[in-house]
């Protein structure tokens, strides 16, 4: 997994490309500090370039949502494809962090 | 340390301030009676404690066989065997394949040393001996053996402990004789296919037979792989057997109890998908709720369509208070019914213009079981299916359970 981040007034923007899986655990920790570190409120996590998220890669992405609601940020997981958008669907998890198209 | 070879857990490096190299013990071979006694002196003064002497080579070897040094000092040019047949025999013998054995020699031509090295030395000190070079020479291969002998013991130590712990995780899934009284007791045969990417894996089912001839199937699948995620399985299985008497019949109470319990065990980033059902073959169908699960697969009779169920849900031990659906699947005599991982479903979920989404994966488990013929072993072409898509090391842990009813009703 690769990401670019986009610092902007509103929100920061990460983009997520390639695979998510449990061998980026210390890549996705890393990521979440540099995240901490932004000013906006709102931390978009742009999912339209990743092409896979395994069980592990949605552990993360839950600890990222975790770690962002105790400095009171949102983050918001946007436009999901593919099989992303399927685990996300079949584990219903709009209920628990906010998902956008 | 004497001389025989350390066991597993008697890894330490240094006893004391005194490194454990002090404590090597170290044959030096010569037939000069002048040069043993001067080597002997270097290495006493420089520490070393435990030093053997022979005067030539079947000397050499004789000891070397009563007891394994962990660094051999070899003279070359010795009468009856020379210090070259002393290695060649060594290097012969596979227990003292990675022995140390550092050759004195006055040759200095390249062609000698390369003899030297393709009879297997380890390393040359030049003739006349150099106080510093000896000494330099010798503590770092002794260095080098100690470091590999550690690693071996912590190897040998992880590999017994993992080889212990997969036992256990084996004897977690439904033993013959289970499977032998559900033959008996609800007229299905049990057969399950396991592939783990390490040692241990976060997959894990099981059967809890009830009354009536029915009995529970469950498949769990914990996020993660590895120890850490086979961890977790094992808690997951405890409370799976603890909920089994009062809830095993009603699947959707039973999974969102087991999401509350889950919720205090597991940290943030530790989750499970879970199917959990009822197989009732007097009613002829399978009642289930499924926590972000992949659909269960039911295969009728005489060619009938493919059917698959739904099996959306949120998964267990991220949040409490979560409600599952029951949802019930046709189940009648001849068919087939078949759980599988969220790795299986990746795995054959390739190729194709719509791979990714579960549609492929559709088509690929339609194709492999006519390719089976309706009385044919389609458990069979699914786990060749699979074990093609896989090639040798699978990235996940891969779980399929295959449940079949008998004709006879």
């Amino acid at each position: 997994m690769d990401y670019g981040i986009e610092d902007k007034d509103q929100e920061t923007v990460v983009r997520l490309r390639g695979r998510l899986t449990f061998n980026d655990h210390g890549k996705l920790r890393a990521l979440i500090r540099e995240m901490l570190q932004t000013k906006a409120k709102r931390q978009v996590l742009d999912l339209s370039a990743l092409e896979f998220v395994d069980s592990a890669g949605i552990g993360m992405l839950l600890i990222a949502r975790e770690e962002m609601s105790n400095v009171d940020k949102l983050l918001i997981l946007r436009a999901a494809a593919g099989q992303v958008k399927r685990v996300l669907t079949v584990a219903q998890l709009n209920k628990i962090v906010a998902i956008e198209d | 340390m004497n001389g025989v070879s350390a066991g597993a857990g008697q890894g330490e490096l240094f006893q004391g301030d005194r490194p454990a190299t002090a404590d090597c013990h170290i044959l030096v071979v010569d037939d000069t009676d002048f040069n043993r006694t001067l080597i002997g002196a270097l290495l006493t003064e420089a520490g070393f404690h435990d030093i053997a002497y022979a005067k030539d080579g079947f000397d050499a070897l004789s000891q070397i066989a009563a007891r394994t040094p962990d660094l051999v000092i070899l003279d070359i040019m010795m009468p009856g065997m020379d210090g070259f047949e002393v290695c060649r025999r060594l290097r012969a013998d596979h227990a003292y394949a990675d022995l140390p054995v550092l050759v004195q020699t006055a040759l200095s031509s390249s062609d000698d040393r390369n003899k030297a090295f393709a009879s297997g030395t380890t390393d040359l000190i030049s003739k006349p001996l150099d106080r510093a070079e000896l000494l330099a020479r010798v503590r770092i291969h002794l260095e080098n053996r100690v470091l590999i002998r550690d690693l071996q013991c912590y190897r040998a130590r992880v590999e017994g402990e993992l080889a212990m712990a997969r036992s256990m995780y084996d004897h977690l899934l439904p033993s013959p004789a289970l499977r032998a009284s559900l033959k008996d007791s609800a007229g299905v045969d049990l057969r399950s296919h396991i592939l783990l990417s390490s040692d241990m894996g976060g997959n894990i089912w099981g059967v809890l037979p009830l009354d009536g001839g029915r009995f529970g199937v469950f498949l769990l699948d914990m996020a993660g792989r590895g120890v850490s995620a086979a961890l977790n399985a094992f808690r997951m299985h405890t409370l799976i057997h603890e909920l089994a008497p009062t809830l095993g019949d009603r699947p959707d109470a039973f999974l969102a109890e087991l999401n509350d319990r889950a919720v205090t065990l597991l940290e943030l980033g530790e989750h499970a998908t879970v199917i959990y059902g009822v197989v009732d073959g007097a009613a002829g169908r399978f009642t289930y709720a499924a926590a972000a699960a992949t659909h269960p697969l039911v295969i009728r009779p005489d060619g009938a369509a493919l059917l698959f169920g739904d099996a959306t849900g949120r998964p267990v031990g991220i949040t409490a208070g979560n409600r599952y659906d029951a949802c019930t699947l046709p189940f009648p005599p001849g068919a087939r019914l078949a759980l599988y991982s969220n790795g299986v479903l990746e795995a054959l979920d390739g190729g194709g213009e719509d791979g990714g989404d579960g549609q492929a994966f559709d088509r690929n488990v339609a194709a492999a079981v006519s390719a089976a013929g309706d009385d044919g072993d389609a458990f069979a072409t699914l786990t060749a299916a699979l074990a093609a898509a896989l090639g040798e090391t699978p990235p996940d842990d891969h779980t399929l359970v295959w449940i079949e009813r008998g004709r006879a009703a």
